[in-house]
């Protein structure tokens, strides 16, 4: 990590404590859409160690990075379970996650409607979308989490978007009880 | 529907609003202990991480299994007797009960204390029990609890099988009520408990583990574990 502005650049300490207070909060929110709560907490806690023994290796742009470690992690975790599950639960997830923290500047039919077509995306191009909808990632930086190209980033990330209002203008009613679809592989 | 916003934009407003600093403090604990824990010990204590035992109830009681001394606790306590004595769920450990010492309480709930007693068998084992009292105006070490009192564990000397580190024993929840459970201690001098609220309990140590709750409705807490000098060198997560 290299952008440390404190009066001692080069102490380990505060360059963690830096690190953790900039980014703790958002590896704590990226964890929660694909694990559980208790685990979400291991994935920040172990993802912040790699970054404490790799602390020379972490970018001055440490989000991304710090992203792929906990993508990483989450993949380990996932390793004894079923992908198909795993993805089922995830979208289950952000649904809680929305619904337990309304946005006041959304209305509950948008909320559904929304909701509803990010269920019909692909697990990738969902990831996509919210990579950069969510964790606030540029495409070049969401591309080095999602582990692929800047070009093909861009094209899934294009292509989530064409489906995601496509699917949203389809909606037949908004008023239909949402029902999660695990999307394609 | 026709949505008279861009869908990608209503997705933005959707973003979870930033975690709970309490949580993150939580966290922020555990990744300092494994940040301090030597590599050696960090891999044994991720393992550790998982709840070893939770057993049913009886009516209005708690039981404790032990890991090599599993058993059910009878309720109400009465006396010690009961719970050490030849009649009790631990016979043939051979612990008179007058020699026990209350070695510390804490406050629990509803205005009662959470105690651990411990005495020596006469094999020389060190033999613990939890108790659930009622507030102790003047605490006596050597004072016999409250008949009224309700055990939450009692054993001798269980099985450590940490490995010589702090590890979850046992676990267990009164239906939807607190969850009780004990550590071995391993190389810590002392340990404490952080629940999400970013509160910090001593835990109490006896018998070589370290014994304590989650409150109702607490899901989980992380339990550290400080060496002699003060440093925090290990910790664990409990579930309910």
């Amino acid at each position: 990590m290299n952008d440390d502005s404190t009066d001692h650049p080069r102490d380990p300490e505060r360059l963690f404590s830096a690190l953790w207070a900039a980014h703790a909060h958002r590896i704590l929110a990226y964890a929660q859409r694909h694990v559980g709560p208790d685990l979400a907490d291991e994935v920040v806690a172990e993802t912040f160690l790699v970054a404490w023994r790799r602390l020379a290796d972490v970018p001055g742009e440490a989000l991304p990075w710090l992203l792929v470690v906990a993508r990483n992690t989450v993949a380990n975790q996932r390793r004894s379970g079923s992908r198909r599950r795993a993805v089922t639960q995830e979208l289950a997830r952000i649904v809680h996650l929305v619904e337990t923290h309304p946005s006041a500047e959304t209305t509950a039919l948008e909320r559904q409607a929304v909701l509803r077509a990010l269920a019909t995306l692909s697990p990738r191009e969902r990831e996509a979308l919210l990579l950069v909808a969510w964790d606030g990632l540029a495409p070049e930086a969401a591309a080095l989490v999602a582990g692929c190209s800047s070009s093909a980033f861009a094209m899934r990330l294009s292509r989530a978007r064409t489906r995601l209002r496509r699917a949203a203008a389809d909606e037949p009613s908004a008023e239909h009880h949402l029902e999660l679809q695990d999307g394609r592989p | 529907m026709t949505l008279n916003r861009d869908p990608v934009d209503i997705l933005a407003r959707l973003a979870p609003p930033a975690p709970d600093p309490a949580r993150l403090a939580a966290i922020a604990v555990r990744t300092a202990a494994l940040r301090s824990a030597p590599a050696r010990r960090r891999r044994s204590l991720r393992g550790s991480a998982v709840v070893v035992a939770a057993v049913a109830l009886s009516a209005g009681g708690v039981g404790l299994a032990m890991a090599g001394d599993p058993a059910l606790v009878p309720t109400p306590v009465g006396t010690l007797t009961s719970l050490w004595g030849d009649d009790g769920p631990w016979p043939g450990h051979a612990v008179d009960p007058a020699d026990a010492v209350r070695v510390g309480s804490t406050p629990f709930a509803d205005g009662q204390v959470f105690s651990v007693w411990s005495a020596r068998s006469a094999d020389g084992e060190e033999c613990f029990a939890t108790l659930v009292e009622p507030a102790l105006p003047a605490p006596d070490p050597a004072t016999s609890p409250d008949e009224s009192a309700t055990p939450a564990s009692a054993g001798c000397e269980p099985d450590l099988e940490a490995g010589g580190e702090l590890g979850l024993l046992a676990t267990t929840t009164i239906g939807d009520r607190e969850t009780f459970f004990m550590v071995a201690q391993g190389g810590t001098a002392r340990a404490t408990l952080t629940l999400p609220d970013g509160s910090v309990q001593e835990l109490l140590a006896a018998a070589g583990s370290y014994h304590g709750w989650l409150p109702a409705s607490i899901t989980s807490g992380i339990v550290t574990g400080y060496d002699a000098d003060g440093t925090a060198s290990e910790s664990l997560t409990v579930r309910s």
